[in-house]
């Protein structure tokens, strides 16, 4: 029972230092009498695998070693010091470049719809963004200018970007003393935390970073914040529940509550001041002078600290981001109607409410976000169509949205009795009202997908014919909606939520969210798909009504028509909106895929593979770089650590315990507390599939800057005072060189080519020396035909962002500079660039090719329906297309389908749980 | 704190080799032993002999829902497609790819030839029939329903050997044997029965062993490690989730090694030393030994070409007899009229009198130069012939002796080989034209550069039409280029792009050929060509002779290498969609089946479903076991042990085994991105089921060593705890025998069923069986 009688010598206002752990007390008991094997400690016989690992696993939180921090004049002289140096630093030449640079493009943009109140979205909280816009409004930015692309001039326009570039400037400094003050409070002394500020200070990627309209620098400054705040919070161990120890929680749990408000990597934070947390909570339940109910204040004054406060945050920022955008604008369409109609100007729909026969209806894709359901005369082109009549969905309201609920092939709707309104699992046709033809699908692949569960949809029908039986869908209501009866039994317009299952292929109409080719003019490819989940194949009415000449003779009066029941969205409330936004943030975020050139994946970052092009001019660019010896330093440290940690444990079991000069628990618990926060802020990338950059690894290298300069301060431990100053020197001086050497790139300077060249350590360091710096750039157009030219624009499209859509050009050339991209936009826009053709090869042939020439419009509606027979399963080119008359294709097609199938022919035609294993597929055993 | 304890801190006797502190099943052995001393004569015999009776019945009852109508259905049914078609190959010898490492289906071949099959039948499709085509297939499923029939017997004699209580112990196989999944797996010419019962036998094997401990290095301590060390290298030789009992077991390892080293036990480094060098020489060199000794076997049965063989490098396929590379492989030589097919999309390199047309959709211009595409079909247009690059007189008049179709001698014609690195011009044969590429954007993939031809006196285009014929994997610039076994890249020497080609079709002008045209990054494999045919030569018995003398002989570890990396690729890329995959979290929970086979006229079906009740208990046995770790162990920090210390210990020491094995064999699919099938969960659904088991113990069995057996055929002092015990163990088994017999129809596929009970059966309504309606 010995070690929890050591534990309990662990009270408040005891002898000991505070916050110091059972942990340390027993280890302290061992390491007293080394030699004596302790029969008498029980403890460890009952010990399990579990608490074993608590006890080895050091989850230390930083300073439970220093019981206070002696703040003295020196610390304040120090601390103005860097924080000048650290201004310095971030502030120089913060005009240049005079240009849009890089993912300012976003977040300019945005900072300026905060100006304006215009609706915008955005994948990350909006905290830091509307910093931007408080700087810029402070600035005088009036949101006009709109950041449209990169190399966009800024004096031209007017915007006061300096001022804009100031406020993450300021930030950035902060993260300098901030520094200071975190070492410190882990119990270092004045040397060590000078050396980590200035090793922060001088650190490439952290300035080139805070000195952009980007959001990093205040999700870094957050990040800092927050673990400052918890390292000051752990020196008031011995004075707890006073007001120096609440501000110091309460203060911890803001930061991270503002991190997360700026960026999503924010939340890393959680886990990892959690982690300390429960390790603490866990060995004060050990301590039994603690009552329960004490113990529950604890627990209840970190709940409150570090889950409640961060939210309230959180949620407050998206309250005033809502409240700040309240006009509507063009990413509206990207919420739900519900949100929509909280903007000011924005969608304010009022409709009949009841479906009939006859009604004509707009359809809205209910979680989609995307639009309506579309249709508009132009054939679908895509090599194992139909090539009937496209069906999509279109994000705007217009006459091609309108469809003409019918019922269903071979019947009529008694309408002798008023107009009927459609019910639940109705059969339907729906009739596109412009071209006439109906909703159709049938066993063709659609365009965007080969997997054998989708199909095509298209408009389909031609005079004189009546149609089919694959036009028939049914109406599968989900759920109505509370505050309407009769919503779940009959369709209503908004209320009624439901999803459209072809009859015979008994798929449901879904919303695929894929962008389909030019041919089809980009909307939203919308195709049949069996087995699917309902989120994406729900849909709702949003507009009905019945035509007063189709609403039959008996109630043919218009005024009869004005009285029916209306419907209209309801608005969304801010707790709504907040989880809507959330959502939305959580999707693209997943889905967040592309192939920036500068893209990076984690297992790159820390040791500095390469870094991210910004922007380039004329004999200077930007390039998101780090300062090496500071990367790998700090990687070094890490492993360092790592490493000695291991062996430490191994060498405890022989008890064998290294004093390491004397610094032994403050190393463990304030590296390894940093590792731990660092692996917290690194590894999660792993498991992230998105497109990632460098810039996502700051957070996590502050962390090991940190760990970096614990470490020198370990190896510096045992020597004598003057030589510790000696390497702290050497230490600070070469990475200050470090610094200088790449601070043209941060900063813009203009440079010498075989400086550039020289300065490429690694091969993998791609700074363009030869673009930015290369002979002839202004006067003459760049000897590069098409393909050259594409890249390098290709090069350049911002990061960070909504898709990236490579079809759209970017805007600068990094390295290629302004006139590489004029280049590059040039050929483009003329088709070709008439100097990149060789002559003569540019026009002989014209005559016979003529460009203008297209193949004609497919209007074979004729050659119809097609049946086509499943072949080899991977080989989809193989399937042939057996052509049937239009006369025959209405109930033989599905006939036909269940028969090559092997299906047996019933009158349902097609079961749509095959009964394939996995003999038609590759093997697909683990 | 009580007396036995504090002895255990004394070293117990000179022979042990390292001593223990607290060794749970050392104090049980103590007390169980001296218990069963003092009081066997009140016991019956029953009781007494209860664990053999236990087993015998598990036995038994495993063996009839095994066996039960094994010859029903008679046709193939879900993977026995594979399977059995890879047995077939074994009998045949002929060579076939899997993902999966060769035992389970040697295993399975093995019973094939055991019982005189040919491997004449190739399992093509599910539903085939059996009989009709002549399979043995009841000894085949006979065969592989050993191991099926196996598993719960093994799970009594881990569970006994845990040292649990025969009602415990009994407990868990009766789970396991009346489990609708793994009793539909166990009848079936599948992998995981046979996978799973080394799982199990190394598990065992481990659990012996660990009881030894106290006997290190004796002569049962080895024979126990070394048995572990090659259950553990089946386990992994029949599927590589094998590795995942490699962890468990090698976790459970480290963590005993952990104790050893610990100063405390008095463990000096040099027999610290000894232990982990025993340990590591049985539990890795033992298995990767085997693990390659089977993949020598395979080699050694499947000698000759099969539909394995297109996976392979060519050197890898000349081994196999008969292979159609060694029946196709020449020499290439200058003045050769040859055709070139993409390796990866099988086109071949074609040009023809069409032009590119002058503007594209997008509006950007072409060179108007003749089109370079890729045709699924060969004809006359993808002829090339290929030619030194300046003009050389020699070769002038060998080409016109060639033409002119005069028989030349070997050592002249060898002068004109053409060698890897080999700077060439090929001359389009249809138009009389140089391939050429240039500095103008492609028709569809504007960053890559166009492929056009030139006419042969172009001089302007001379240095465009220049190619480097780069052999894939040659050493050093003697490799010769071949047909059929080279695979070669086109690499332009002025702009370093290499001929590429995708499957985009270009649009009407194109004739919906490929594209073709220069990639930037001429390394990327995408880029590697074969050349397929020469114009004018077929191979003739005496080419094939020499052929064959020039073939590299490859050793068994090149060619164990280059296979086991192509199924690690082959894995990781098995992402096609199935019906019926399913993600990890869903298999626990048990919401969805695979459907195995159906027959439409009957209204039969197998589909692959765990007994629901029998899931959902163990879920909640894992969540209550978790509850139960979280409570003892809050209250050991306030010092209040409320459990007995022998129980808590058992607990935490078998208990948490059991729970890491659940979770060693299941968490990590969360993290593979390929496929993956709710069969995937059956290793891992055992452990579940012990762990019910596990917690049973924990509640009813009080007054531990009582109850404990420590063999299958140990003798037992005491069988029922409690009434409540009884009722409690009776409820679970009769719940899960009578929710396995109601599903049985799924798993024997013997009984028809209308739609209502069919429906009846959908407990979820994401259980999708057929015949619904």
């Amino acid at each position: 029972m010995t070690t929890s009688a050591g534990a309990t010598t662990n009270e408040p206002g005891g002898h000991m230092p505070k916050g110091h752990s059972m942990r340390g007390s027993a280890n302290d008991n061992k390491s007293a009498s080394p030699s004596v094997p302790k029969v008498s400690q029980t403890d460890s016989s009952s010990s399990s695998v579990m608490s074993d690992s608590v006890q080895v696993v050091s989850f230390a939180p930083p300073a439970p070693y220093h019981a206070k921090w002696a703040y003295t004049t020196t610390d304040t002289l120090a601390l103005v010091l860097i924080t000048l140096v650290a201004i310095l630093v971030r502030c120089y030449k913060l005009s240049t470049p005079d240009k849009v640079v890089f993912d300012e493009v976003h977040f300019g943009k945005f900072a300026g719809k905060y100006l304006n109140g215009t609706y915008f979205y955005d994948l990350h909280p909006p905290l830091a963004k509307m910093m931007f816009a408080a700087a810029g409004k402070m600035a005088g930015y009036d949101g006009v200018f709109d950041f449209k692309s990169i190399g966009l001039d800024y004096i031209a326009a007017g915007v006061p970007y300096v001022g804009m570039r100031l406020m993450p400037a300021l930030l950035g400094a902060v993260t300098v003393p901030a520094t200071y003050v975190t070492v410190r409070a882990c119990g270092y002394g004045l040397d060590t935390g000078v050396l980590a500020s200035l090793l922060v200070c001088f650190e490439n990627g952290l300035v080139t970073q805070s000195r952009l309209i980007l959001l990093d620098s205040p999700l870094v400054f957050f990040t800092v914040l927050s673990l400052a705040c918890w390292a000051m919070f752990w020196t008031r161990q011995h004075a707890q529940f006073t007001p120096a120890w609440w501000f110091w929680l309460v203060s911890t749990g803001a930061m991270m509550g503002c991190a997360a408000s700026c960026k999503w990597v924010g939340l890393f934070l959680f886990p990892v001041v959690g982690l300390s947390t429960v390790a603490d909570l866990w060995d004060k339940i050990a301590d039994r002078s603690l009552t329960p109910a004490r113990w529950a204040a604890h627990f209840l004054a970190r709940a409150v600290g570090l889950i409640l406060v961060p939210l309230a945050v959180y949620l407050f920022w998206f309250q005033v981001h809502f409240a700040l955008l309240y006009k509507t604008g063009d990413a509206a369409g990207m919420m739900t109607t519900e949100f929509q109609t909280t903007l000011a100007g924005g969608l304010n729909v009022t409709t009949d409410r009841d479906v009939y026969y006859g009604s004509e209806i707009r359809m809205r894709t209910t979680n989609g976000r995307n639009g309506y359901l579309h249709s508009h005369a132009h054939a679908w082109q895509h090599d194992k169509g139909s090539g009937q009549q496209q069906v999509t969905i279109y994000g705007h309201a217009d006459q091609n949205n309108l469809w003409i609920v019918e019922p269903a092939f071979n019947t009529t709707a008694d309408a002798s009795n008023g107009p009927v309104p459609v019910p639940k699992d109705a059969t339907i046709r729906l009739r596109h009202k412009t071209t006439g033809k109906y909703l159709h699908s049938h066993d063709k692949r659609p365009a965007l997908s080969s997997q054998d569960t989708k199909f095509e949809l298209s408009g389909y029908g031609f005079d004189n014919f009546a149609g089919d039986s694959n036009d028939n869908f049914r109406i599968e209501i989900l759920h109505g909606d509370k505050h309407s009866e009769g919503s779940d039994k009959h369709v209503q317009a908004i209320y009624t939520r439901f999803r459209l299952i072809h009859s015979n292929l008994h798929c449901a109409v879904y919303n695929s969210r894929k962008k389909l080719p030019k041919w089809a003019f980009e909307q939203i490819e919308v195709n049949c798909m069996r087995n699917c989940m309902p989120r994406m194949s729900t849909w709702h009415v949003e507009y009905a009504r019945l035509p007063s000449s189709a609403s039959g003779a008996s109630a043919s009066a218009e005024g009869d028509l004005a009285a029916r029941p209306q419907a209209s969205y309801r608005k969304l409330g801010l707790w709504g909106k907040i989880a809507e936004y959330n959502r939305l943030m959580a999707d693209s975020n997943g889905s967040l895929t592309g192939d920036h050139p500068f893209a990076a994946r984690p297992q790159h970052w820390p040791w500095l593979r390469r870094g991210t092009a910004y922007w380039g001019g004329r004999g200077n660019f930007i390039y998101q770089h780090g300062n090496p010896l500071v990367w790998w330093g700090a990687l070094g440290s890490v492993l360092l650590f790592a490493a000695l940690r291991s062996v430490l444990f191994v060498l405890d079991k022989r008890r064998i315990r290294p004093g390491l000069f004397g610094q032994r628990r403050k190393y463990l618990s304030a590296a390894g507390f940093f590792v731990v926060a660092w692996a917290g802020h690194y590894v999660p990338f792993f498991l992230m599939g998105r497109e990632l950059f460098v810039h996502h690894y700051f957070p996590a290298l502050w962390m090991a800057i940190l760990v970096l300069a614990f470490t020198l301060d370990l190896f510096t431990a045992g020597v004598p005072r003057f030589a510790r100053l000696a390497a702290y020197f050497a230490v600070a001086a070469a990475v200050l060189y470090a610094f200088e050497t790449f601070s043209y790139i941060t900063y813009a300077r203009t440079w010498s080519k075989d400086a550039c060249v020289r300065t490429r350590w690694l091969k993998t360091w791609d700074f363009d020396c030869e673009h930015a710096f290369g002979g002839v750039r202004s006067t003459e157009p760049p000897p590069e035909s098409t393909p050259k030219a594409e890249a390098a624009a290709d090069k350049v499209a911002a990061v960070d962002k909504v898709v990236v859509d490579d079809t759209v050009p970017a805007a600068a050339a990094v390295g290629g500079g302004a006139d590489a991209v004029e280049g590059a936009e040039k050929a483009r826009a003329d088709g070709g660039n008439e100097e990149g053709i060789p002559a003569e090869i540019g026009v002989p042939f014209a005559e016979e090719f003529n460009p203008e020439e297209k193949p004609e419009e497919e209007t074979s509606e004729a050659a119809a329906d097609a049946v086509y027979v499943k072949p080899e399963y991977d080989d989809p080119t193989a399937i042939k297309v057996a052509q049937a008359s239009p006369v025959q294709a209405p109930e033989s097609v599905a006939a036909d389908i269940g028969r090559k199938s092997n299906q047996p022919a019933t009158g349902e035609t097609i079961d749509d749980k095959k009964p394939v294993g996995s003999a038609d597929d590759k093997h697909v055993e683990l | 704190m009580n007396a036995g304890e504090q002895q255990a801190y004394v070293r117990p006797s000179k022979d042990s080799r390292y001593n223990s502190d607290e060794k749970i099943p050392a104090a049980v052995q103590n007390m169980s032993s001296k218990a069963s001393a003092r009081g066997s004569e009140g016991i019956s015999s029953f009781v007494r002999n209860s664990s053999k009776y236990a087993f015998a019945l598990v036995a038994t009852l495993s063996f009839l829902t095994r066996y039960w109508k094994i010859w029903d259905p008679a046709q193939v049914v879900f993977d026995e497609v594979h399977f059995g078609k890879f047995a077939s190959y074994y009998l045949r010898r002929q060579y076939y790819f899997d993902v999966h490492p060769p035992l389970a289906k040697m295993l399975i071949a093995l019973g094939g030839w055991l019982v005189g099959y040919d491997g004449h039948f190739l399992f093509e499709k599910i539903g085939m029939e059996y009989v009709s085509n002549g399979v043995p297939y009841i000894m085949l499923r006979g065969w592989v329903a050993i191991f099926g029939f196996a598993l719960p017997p093994l799970v009594y004699m881990i569970m006994a050997e845990s040292g649990y209580s025969v009602v415990a112990s009994l407990l868990a196989a009766l789970l396991v044997t009346f489990d609708n999944a793994l009793v539909t797996q166990g009848r079936l010419i599948l992998l995981d029965n046979i996978m799973i019962f080394f799982m199990l036998a190394a598990v065992y094997a481990y659990i012996r062993f660990f009881k030894l401990r106290y006997k290190a290095f004796s002569a049962s301590w080895w024979t126990w490690l070394l048995a572990t060390g090659a259950m553990l290298g089946c386990v992994v030789s029949c599927k590589l989730v094998g590795l995942f009992t490699i962890s468990l077991i090698g976790g459970a390892v480290l963590y005993d090694l952990w104790r050893i080293i610990d100063i405390r036990r008095g463990t000096t480094m040099s027999e610290f030393a000894s232990h982990f060098i025993a340990r590591a020489f049985a539990l890795i060199a033992v298995p990767l030994t085997l693990y390659l000794s089977f993949f020598y076997i395979h080699f050694a049965i499947l000698t000759n070409t099969g539909p394995g063989d297109g996976y392979h490098t060519s050197q890898f396929q000349m081994q196999l007899k008969g292979n159609h590379m060694t029946k196709n492989s020449f020499d290439v030589r200058y003045g050769d009229q040859i055709t070139f097919r993409h390796r990866d999309t099988g086109v071949y390199l074609e040009s023809s009198n069409e032009r590119y047309p002058l503007r594209y959709d997008d509006q950007r211009v072409s060179s108007q130069g003749q089109q370079v595409t890729g045709a699924k079909k060969l004809g006359e247009n993808g002829f090339w012939m290929i030619k030194p690059i300046h003009d050389i007189p020699e070769f002038e008049t060998f080409l016109t002796r060639r033409l002119a179709g005069e028989e030349i001698p070997e050592d002249e014609l060898n002068e004109w080989n053409v060698y890897d690195a080999d700077l060439v011009q090929l001359e389009h044969v249809g138009t009389g034209t140089n391939l050429r590429t240039h500095d103008v954007a492609s028709p569809m993939t504007p960053t890559n550069m166009e492929f056009t031809t030139a006419l042969l006196n172009d001089t302007k285009a001379y240095d465009d039409s220049l190619w480097q014929v780069l052999i894939d994997g040659a050493k050093g610039n003697s490799t010769q280029l071949k047909t059929s076994s080279s695979f070669i890249r086109l690499v332009s020497n002025k702009h370093g792009v290499a001929a590429w080609t995708h499957k985009k079709k270009l649009p009407e002008w194109g004739h919906e050929h490929q594209e073709i045209n220069g990639n930037k990054k001429p390394d990327e494999k995408g880029n590697l060509w074969t050349v397929t045919q020469i114009r004018g030569r077929k191979a003739t018995a005496e080419d094939q002779e020499k052929i064959k003398k020039k073939i590299v002989p490859m050793g068994f570890l090149s060619k164990y290498t280059e296979l086991q990396g192509l199924m690690i690729k082959h894995n990781n890329a098995l992402t096609t969609v199935h019906p019926f995959q399913s993600t990890p979290i869903t298999w626990p929970l048990m919401t969805r089946g695979i459907s195995f086979w159906t027959n439409n006229a009957e209204r039969k079906q197998i589909y692959l479903l765990g007994n629901p009740i029998g899931y959902w208990m163990s879920d909640l046995a894992m969540g209550m076991f978790v509850m139960v770790l979280v409570v003892i162990e809050l209250c050991r920090r306030r010092n209040e042990d409320i459990v007995d210390p022998l129980v808590k210990r058992h607990l935490l020491r078998s208990g948490l085994f059991i729970a890491f094995a659940w979770l060693a064999h299941y968490v990590p699919f969360f993290l593979m991105g390929r496929s993956l099938f709710l069969h995937h969960y059956l290793p891992a659904s055992i452990f579940a089921y012990m762990m019910l088991a596990v917690l049973f113990q924990v509640v009813f069995v009080q007054e531990y060593p009582r109850y404990v057996v420590r063999r299958w055929n140990g003798r037992a002092r005491a069988l029922m705890p409690s009434v409540a015990a009884v009722a409690v163990l009776g409820a679970i088994v009769a719940l899960q025998f009578v929710t396995f017999v109601y599903f049985s129809p799924l798993v024997y596929g013997t009984t028809g069923l209308t739609p209502e009970q069919v429906n009846a059966r959908r407990w979820l309504p994401t259980y999708d069986l057929h015949f619904q309606k």
